[in-house]
C-alpha cells in the first residue's frame, strides 16, 4: 500500500501494522531537536523555569519558515555569529517566552496565557485578567 | 394589519443598565415584558475564553463578538461602522450584546452635582435640567443599592446624600497610599472613587479579586454588568429576544406607538406589539432607530416634532497623562481604578472653562502605550536578555503611572447623529453618520486638565510627563434626545416620555440635557427607575 503525503504517527503505525514492514523515517535534514532550542531558550530568557510543551509550540512556528529554520539551525550549531538574521531571531524568541504569542501564517496566536513569562517578570502570581487574590490584596507591594 | 410575531405589554429595546435595570423593576411589580436586544446572548465564560485566547485583541471590545448584524464602533477602527463626517472625530466604543456596554465599562459610578443640573442658571451655559439633584436624591440611593456601589461616605464628593452606600469603600492599592502622601495638603483632593466593584459579596455576586481587568472583562462578576439585571427581570417573567435589531417605530393613527419592526442577522423581518414601548439602545442607536422611522405620518421620524433628535450629542472630552515615577509604586495589582480626584468638578471658574475629574490608573501604562506588553517589547528590541531583561521589566514596570481626564462637553446642535441612508450595515439598516467639533470650552478643558496632571505628577515626583496628542474620547454617548418640559426644545419630558407618543419612553444618557464631568451611568440607572412608574401608567393610557 502507499503511505500518504504526511502521514500521521498513527496512520504510519497503522501501515506498519498492516504490511508486517517497519517504515523508516524519510532522510529528510533532522528536526531542531527541541531539547536544543529549550537550551537556547534558556539562555536568552535567563532566570525562568521554560516549559518544553509550550517550547514545542514556538519551535514548529519558527521551523515552518525554511529561512528562520536555518537561521535557527545555525544559531544552535554555530553559536551568535553577530548577524542581523541571528538578532532579530533571539528578539522573536525572547518576544515569544515573554508575550506567551507566536506568530502563524502571518497571524498572531497565543501559546499560553497564564504561562507568558511577563507575569513572572513583574512579580505577578497569576496573570491580569484572573483572580489573583482576597480582595484587598493589592495594599501592600508584591513580595516576590 | 398583520399581527406581530410577538407581543406584550412593555416592550423594551436593548438589554443594557437603562434598560434591563427597568426591565427587572417592571417585572418584579408583575408586568409582561419583552426585552428585545440586537446582539448576540453570550455567558462570562464564553468572553473568557475569547479574552484569554487573545488577550491585546481589539481593546475594550475584543472578548465580545463580532457579531456582523450588530454592528459597534471600536476604538481600534472608529469608522469601521460609524460614518466621520464632521471636523473632529467621535471615537467612541460600545458594545452590542445581551448585557450590552457594561460588560466592559470601568464601573466607577458617580452622582451628578446639584450645579450640574443647573448650569445655564450658575454659569450661563448649556441648558439647565428640568429636574434637580434633589428630584433624583433618591434615586441614585436605589441605584447605588440596584448596581452594588462600595465607597467612602466620608469622602466630600460635592453632593449630600440621605442614605449609606450599600457597601465599604474598596482597600486602596500601594499606588494610591503613594499618591496619597504626595497630594497631602495639595489643591487636589484625592477620594476613594465609588464603583459598582463588590468589596464584599453582594446580590450573589463576588467580592473583587483584582483582575486588574474590569475593562475589558471582569472575570468574576464582582464588577456590575447589565447581565445581572437580564436575568433579574427573567426570574420575575421577562421574556429576552436576542439577535433582534429594531429598526422601526410604527406610529398609530391615535400617536400612540403601536409596533417596532425589527430585522433578524438573515435579513427576514417582523413585529413587535406591546401597549408600552422602551428605546434604551443607547446614544447613537436609539435616536438612529426614531429617525430611521421616516412614514406618513412621521416624515421625520418618530418623536422629532422638536427636530432635536440626533443634536447634541456630547461626550466627555478625555486626556491622559503617563510618565514613569521616581519610585516603585507597583500597578496593575488590584482593581483598574480606586481613587481619583474630584474637587475639580466644582468651582466658580465653570463659566470659563470645563468641570474635570482626574482618575488614577492602576494600570500602568496600560492602554495609553499598550504597556506592559509595548515596554517589554521595547527592551527586547534594544537587545536586552536573561537576568537584565528581566530586571529592566520590573524596575521600568513598578514605576509605570498613568492619570486621566474626562472633562465636561457642552450640548452643540450641530453635533449630531444621523442615519445614512446611503451606506448601510450587513443587513441594510443604515449606519450611523456624525458630525463633530470640539470648541473653545473643550479645548479649555484639554489644557486645565494637563497642567493639572503636571502638577500632581510632579507632587508624586516622576520623570517629564507625555501626554495624549489632541483630544481623546471618554466614550459616554450622551445627548441626542434631549429632556426638557417644552416639546418645542425637547425630544421627552421630565419623566423621560416622548412629548410627541404617550406610550413611548427613552432610557439612557441620550436625554441627558447636559453632561457635567461625573461618568454617566449612575445617572442613567437613577432615571430608569424613576422612569418605571411612568412606565406603568401609560399601561393604562
Ligand atoms: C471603555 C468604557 C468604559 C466605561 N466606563 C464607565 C464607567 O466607569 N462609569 C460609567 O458611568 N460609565 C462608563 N462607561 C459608559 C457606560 O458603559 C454606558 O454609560 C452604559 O453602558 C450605557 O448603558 P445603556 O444601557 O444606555 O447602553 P448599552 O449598555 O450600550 O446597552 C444598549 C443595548 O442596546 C442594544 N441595541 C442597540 N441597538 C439596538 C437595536 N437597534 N435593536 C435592539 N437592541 C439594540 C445594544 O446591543 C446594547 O445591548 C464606559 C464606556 C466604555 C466604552
Amino acid at each position: 500500500m502507499t503511505v500518504r503525503a504526511s502521514p500521521t504517527r498513527r496512520q504510519v503505525i497503522l501501515a506498519s501494522v498492516a504490511t508486517g514492514a517497519l517504515l523508516v523515517a524519510p532522510p529528510a535534514k533532522a528536526q531542531v531537536a527541541l531539547a536544543d532550542f529549550m537550551a537556547l531558550s534558556q539562555q536568552l530568557a535567563g532566570p525562568w523555569d521554560l516549559d518544553p510543551d509550550i517550547g514545542a509550540t514556538y519551535l514548529r512556528a519558527l521551523t515552518a519558515d525554511p529561512t528562520t529554520r536555518a537561521t535557527l539551525d545555525s544559531l544552535i550549531d554555530q553559536g551568535d555569529d553577530g548577524s542581523d538574521a541571528i538578532a532579530d531571531l533571539k528578539r522573536t524568541i525572547l518576544k515569544q517566552w515573554y508575550l506567551g504569542t507566536y506568530e502563524e501564517d502571518g497571524q498572531p496566536a497565543v501559546a499560553t496565557f497564564e504561562r507568558a513569562l511577563m507575569w513572572r517578570a513583574l512579580g505577578f502570581e497569576q496573570p491580569i485578567g484572573t483572580c489573583r487574590g482576597l480582595t484587598g490584596y493589592w495594599s501592600e507591594p508584591p513580595t516576590n | 394589519m398583520a399581527e406581530p410575531d410577538h407581543s406584550a405589554d412593555i416592550v423594551i429595546v436593548g438589554s443594557g443598565v437603562a434598560g434591563a435595570l427597568a426591565a427587572a423593576e417592571l417585572a418584579e411589580r408583575g408586568a409582561d415584558v419583552l426585552i428585545v436586544e440586537a446582539g448576540p446572548r453570550i455567558t462570562r465564560d464564553q468572553a473568557l475564553a475569547t479574552y484569554y485566547d487573545n488577550p491585546s485583541r481589539n481593546w475594550p471590545s475584543g472578548p465580545y463578538p463580532d457579531a456582523p448584524y450588530a454592528p459597534r464602533p471600536s476604538y481600534a477602527d472608529p469608522d469601521a461602522y460609524v460614518i466621520q463626517a464632521g471636523e473632529d472625530r467621535f471615537a467612541a466604543s460600545y458594545e452590542r450584546l445581551v448585557g450590552g456596554t457594561t460588560w466592559h465599562w470601568e464601573a466607577t459610578s458617580l452622582r451628578l452635582l446639584p450645579s450640574d443640573f443647573r448650569l445655564r442658571s450658575e454659569f450661563g451655559l448649556g441648558e439647565d435640567w428640568p429636574i434637580t439633584y434633589d428630584d433624583l436624591e433618591p434615586w441614585y440611593g436605589a441605584a447605588e443599592r440596584a448596581l452594588g456601589v462600595a465607597g467612602d461616605p466620608a469622602d466630600d464628593l460635592g453632593v449630600t446624600r440621605s442614605d449609606d452606600y450599600p457597601m465599604p469603600p474598596m482597600p486602596l492599592s500601594y499606588m494610591d497610599r503613594q499618591f496619597g502622601t504626595a497630594l497631602a495638603g495639595s489643591p487636589y483632593v484625592q477620594v476613594t472613587t465609588p464603583a459598582a466593584r463588590n468589596t464584599v459579596p453582594y446580590a450573589g455576586r463576588l467580592a473583587c479579586c483584582g483582575s486588574n481587568s474590569c475593562t475589558p472583562l471582569c472575570p468574576s462578576g464582582a464588577k456590575y454588568d447589565a447581565l445581572t439585571h437580564v436575568e433579574v427581570a427573567e426570574r420575575a417573567g421577562a421574556r429576552v429576544l436576542h439577535d433582534t435589531v429594531v429598526h422601526r417605530v410604527a406610529i398609530g393613527d391615535d400617536r400612540r406607538v403601536s409596533t417596532v419592526g425589527f430585522k433578524r442577522p438573515d435579513g427576514s423581518e417582523g413585529t413587535i406589539g406591546g401597549r408600552a414601548f422602551v428605546l434604551a439602545a443607547h446614544a447613537f442607536e436609539t435616536p438612529k432607530i426614531m429617525l430611521m422611522s421616516r412614514a406618513e405620518n412621521t416624515p421625520d421620524g418618530v418623536g422629532n416634532s422638536s427636530g432635536l433628535v440626533g443634536r447634541n450629542l456630547m461626550d466627555h472630552p478625555y486626556k491622559a497623562t503617563w510618565a514613569i515615577a521616581d519610585h516603585p509604586v507597583w500597578p496593575m495589582r488590584g482593581p483598574m481604578t480606586i481613587t481619583s480626584i474630584e474637587n475639580t468638578r466644582w468651582g466658580d471658574w465653570r463659566a470659563e472653562r470645563p468641570a474635570f475629574r482626574v482618575a488614577i490608573y492602576n494600570l500602568g501604562w496600560g492602554w495609553a502605550t499598550g504597556a506592559p506588553v509595548t515596554t517589554i517589547n521595547g527592551f527586547i528590541d534594544q537587545g536586552l536578555e536573561g537576568e537584565a531583561l528581566s530586571q529592566a521589566i520590573r524596575e521600568t514596570v513598578s514605576r509605570q503611572v498613568m492619570i486621566a481626564s474626562l472633562t465636561e462637553q457642552l450640548p452643540d446642535p450641530d453635533n449630531r447623529i444621523v442615519p445614512d441612508f446611503e451606506q448601510r450595515d450587513a443587513i441594510g439598516i443604515p449606519r450611523p453618520k456624525i458630525t463633530y467639533r470640539f470648541d473653545d470650552y473643550t479645548h479649555r478643558g484639554m489644557a486645565a486638565s494637563e497642567a493639572a496632571h503636571e502638577d500632581i505628577l510632579a507632587r508624586l515626583g516622576t520623570d517629564p510627563p507625555r501626554h495624549s496628542n489632541g483630544v481623546l474620547a471618554g466614550s459616554h454617548i450622551m445627548g441626542t434626545c434631549k429632556m426638557g418640559r417644552d416639546p418645542q426644545t425637547a425630544v421627552v419630558d421630565p419623566d423621560l416620555r416622548s412629548h410627541d407618543h404617550p406610550n413611548l419612553f427613552l432610557l439612557g444618557s441620550s436625554v441627558f440635557p447636559t453632561g457635567g464631568a461625573a461618568n454617566p451611568t449612575l445617572t442613567i440607572a437613577a432615571l430608569s427607575l424613576r422612569a418605571v412608574e411612568p412606565i406603568l401608567e401609560a399601561l393604562s393610557g
